[in-house]
């Protein structure tokens, strides 16, 4: 009952097994690198970034090889050293096929050509920390692959007083973020210090969901002798993680879907984007990897990993073992996640985890009439009406899907997953947004 | 790593819960007042309620097949009509009748609408305002409880229902359920039981009964205030079908709003009825016409409280 609960949420909601334990308490680790990265030109929003190298030639770790021309667009770096084997079409996560610069690693190459670190926080203008961001390719890491410095340099008529970190990571099986802060929490910490520092906020808060406590303490510890800063935990609930759920369960501060975060004066980034940040600022490393949770009831030895950006799906498997009975391979949690069909795709920057899943999780129901039990009314966490979009959209009553507004759905499936009717809401939803705002 | 992946689109984890245990679940919450029935009425309960149970299947097979459906009945929801249709009737109904009325439930209730989730007016309602509109003397002729258990048992006793005569029945006899009455409405210990049962399991909107019974007992207690001559709140609540109507008809998920505020504006319009009906209207059976009446509202309820949304409260 929501009256019970002491701790910071939003409205509606729900709570689906976490299956967190199998990765949560191991310490992230390494796998050899693959014979070849395949390093997408668009794995952000916004602008593809254009190539700065071509085929046959020598890049090493660290290295620039796209470069993002326009404002929203993120530039691209060697995840590790070797040679350009050439830029054509791939398989991506996402369902499509797009440019992709491929690099042939060599092995035994451990020159890299990062940037010049910044020595201290409070040296470093706003302005620098702007420049080095977006020169690193740093895009949010919780999924939205949004480029960070587009979020660092808000409009001139905005007022930022907050920046808020999200340790959420409310969506099922992944644990990277929950790994990034217990391993780097003082990299998370300067993150939001220079976040901060950037768009010239009072406040800092990281919210973590209390089913992390170790997460809390770590993060705790860290902080520097500061009122500005705190770190909070929120209820874990799905989907905390969602920026505007968490700017509420914060700050109070309610913001509808045609706003930004700015709008509300907040700045939110995942807390691995923060450690990105700090990464890219302090050590000058560009985004060339991540920690990626492999995991789920058909991977033999579930954990997280440090992943070279670009690398494909089924080396990752090769090294951490598919059961025989696998069924269902997911770009993503088991909430959100896009199920896989050719494990040659790449991992990209927004990928931070791969769930490999059997029968069980096969979605064979019988789907029934809806009963109006107006379960996924109570629990959308947008307050939306999904049973009736569902309706208007099936028989392509787009307008009125609209005027419910369709359009601000999240996509973050609640509404499916507590139907007893098994009614594949979220499916419907999303091909009525498709439809009312192409 | 050749191997055929499924496609599907997310969510993958399974749902918690599924139609057909929901609608088991309300069947299961019945059975305390399937049982008390019994022991008040004897085995003919059982007899009535199991042939409203088996005609309802029948109908819903007949129907699912002439729609050329599948012939399945998994989703439970038809033996749950036939079940809160007996119920509703009196022990001594001819049992054709009970057969007739639960047809009815299903064909007209139901089905006709397009099935499961389509239909307008509860279907176990609709089955009893037929019988009750077609055969009112037979629908109301009651025989006091434990009657059976004697030697004259066959001897039908007509007694009144409280609300009728405003018999001076006790509340204890009320709230246990050995009184005069249709079946299920007799015991309202045991229909309390399984409504608390499915609050707790969340399969029904508890703000329903509340408001439900919380309006019953308010304007029942104003117009007994006004006029000591009408029956005091705790009669009106423990008599008649209120208990069934609040915790099992008034809650049918399909023929009520989806929203909260719906949900109070429901459960306020029924208890207001009932208390209208019940002292100003010409025939018993204020609780199902009041759920009727207020089915009928449902569409325009869900309209006019549906919820803005997030962060766009005031647009």
């Amino acid at each position: 009952m929501q009256l019970l609960s002491r701790l910071a949420t939003f409205p509606g909601g729900t709570h689906p097994p976490e299956y967190k334990h199998q990765t949560a308490s191991k310490k992230s680790t390494r796998i050899p690198l693959p014979e070849k990265l395949f390093l997408s030109l668009q794995q952000h929003t916004g602008a593809a970034a254009k190539p700065l190298v071509g085929k046959g030639d020598e890049v090493l770790r660290g290295q620039m090889i796209a470069e993002a021309e326009s404002n929203i667009s993120a530039s691209l770096h060697a995840p590790a050293s070797g040679t350009v084997n050439k830029i054509g079409k791939h398989p991506l996560p996402d369902g499509t096929t797009g440019d992709c610069i491929i690099i042939e690693v060599d092995q035994d190459n451990e020159d890299e050509k990062f940037y010049s670190p910044f020595q201290k926080i409070d040296s470093i203008s706003s302005e620098q920390i702007y420049r080095r961001v977006r020169e690193a390719g740093v895009v949010g890491l919780g999924g939205g692959a949004f480029p960070s410095h587009v979020k660092l340099s808000p409009p001139e008529e905005t007022n930022i007083d907050t920046v808020i970190l999200n340790g959420c990571e409310c969506e099922s099986f992944l644990t990277s973020d929950h790994r990034t802060m217990l391993e780097r929490p003082k990299a998370v910490v300067n993150g939001l210090r220079l976040i901060m520092k950037a768009v010239g906020a009072e406040q800092g808060i990281i919210g973590v969901e209390d089913n992390k406590p170790d997460a809390v303490e770590e993060l705790d510890d860290s902080l520097p002798e500061s009122e500005n800063l705190t770190v909070q935990a929120v209820e874990d609930k799905y989907p905390q993680g969602v920026e505007n759920m968490l700017i509420y369960a914060l700050t109070g501060r309610k913001m509808g879907a045609s706003l930004l975060p700015a709008d509300v004066g907040c700045v939110v980034n995942n807390v691995s984007t923060a450690a990105a940040i700090s990464d890219a600022v302090l050590r000058g490393k560009p985004l060339i990897e991540r920690i990626i949770t492999v995991a789920g009831p058909a991977v033999k030895s579930a954990a997280n990993y440090t992943v070279p950006i670009g690398t494909p799906f089924e080396h990752l498997f090769e090294h951490c073992g598919l059961i025989d009975e696998t069924k269902l391979i997911l770009d993503g949690g088991a909430m959100m996640g896009t199920s896989q069909s050719d494990l040659s795709v790449p991992t990209v920057k927004a990928t931070g985890g791969i769930v490999a899943l059997n029968q069980q999780h096969v979605n064979e129901r019988q789907e029934h009439p809806c009963i109006r039990c107006a379960r996924c009314v109570s629990k959308c966490p947008q307050k939306l009406v999904p049973t009736r979009l569902a309706r208007l959209v099936k028989a392509r009553r787009y307008d009125e899907a609209k005027d419910l507004h369709v359009q601000n759905c999240l996509e973050c499936g609640v509404c499916s997953y507590v139907c007893p009717s098994n009614i594949p809401l979220v499916h419907w939803l999303r091909v009525g947004k498709e439809k009312v705002c192409p | 790593m050749s191997k055929e992946m499924v496609l599907q689109t997310a969510p993958h984890l399974p749902a918690e819960d599924s139609t057909p245990k929901v609608m088991f679940s309300v069947i299961l919450a019945l059975i305390p007042a399937l049982l008390a029935a019994t022991y008040f009425f004897g085995y003919r309960a059982l007899l009535v309620v199991t042939t409203c149970v088996l005609s309802a299947i029948v109908t819903e097979l007949v129907f699912l097949y002439l729609r050329g459906k599948n012939l399945v009945l998994t989703d439970g929801s038809a033996i749950l009509t036939g079940l809160l249709l007996g119920l509703t009737l009196p022990v001594r109904i001819h049992l054709s009748l009970a057969a007739l009325g639960s047809i009815i439930a299903i064909a007209l209730g139901k089905q006709i609408f397009g099935g499961l989730g389509h239909n307008i007016f509860n279907p176990a309602l609709v089955g009893r305002a037929f019988l009750q509109a077609s055969y009112p003397v037979l629908m109301t002729t009651w025989i006091a409880p434990l009657e059976h258990w004697t030697d004259n048992a066959l001897a039908a006793t007509t007694t009144a229902t409280p609300l009728a005569e405003t018999v001076e029945a006790g509340y204890r006899e009320l709230f246990l359920g050995n009184i005069g009455g249709s079946l299920g409405e007799t015991s309202a210990l045991a229909l309390l039981a399984g409504g608390l049962f499915l609050i707790l399991l969340g399969n029904i909107d508890w703000r329903i009964p509340l408001s439900f019974l919380t309006s019953t007992a308010v304007v029942g207690g104003l117009l007994h205030l006004y006029n000591p001559g009408h029956p005091d709140p705790l009669t009106h609540l423990l008599s008649g079908g209120l208990m069934l109507g609040a915790f099992f008809m008034a809650t049918d998920m399909v023929t009520t709003p989806i929203t909260s505020i719906g949900s109070w504006i429901f459960g306020l319009g029924c208890g207001t009825l009932v208390v209208i009906i019940r002292l100003f209207g010409g025939q018993p059976g204020g609780v199902m016409y009041a759920i009727l009446l207020m089915n009928a509202f449902t569409p325009i309820i869900d309209r006019y409280t549906r919820p803005s949304p997030f962060g766009e409260e005031g647009n």
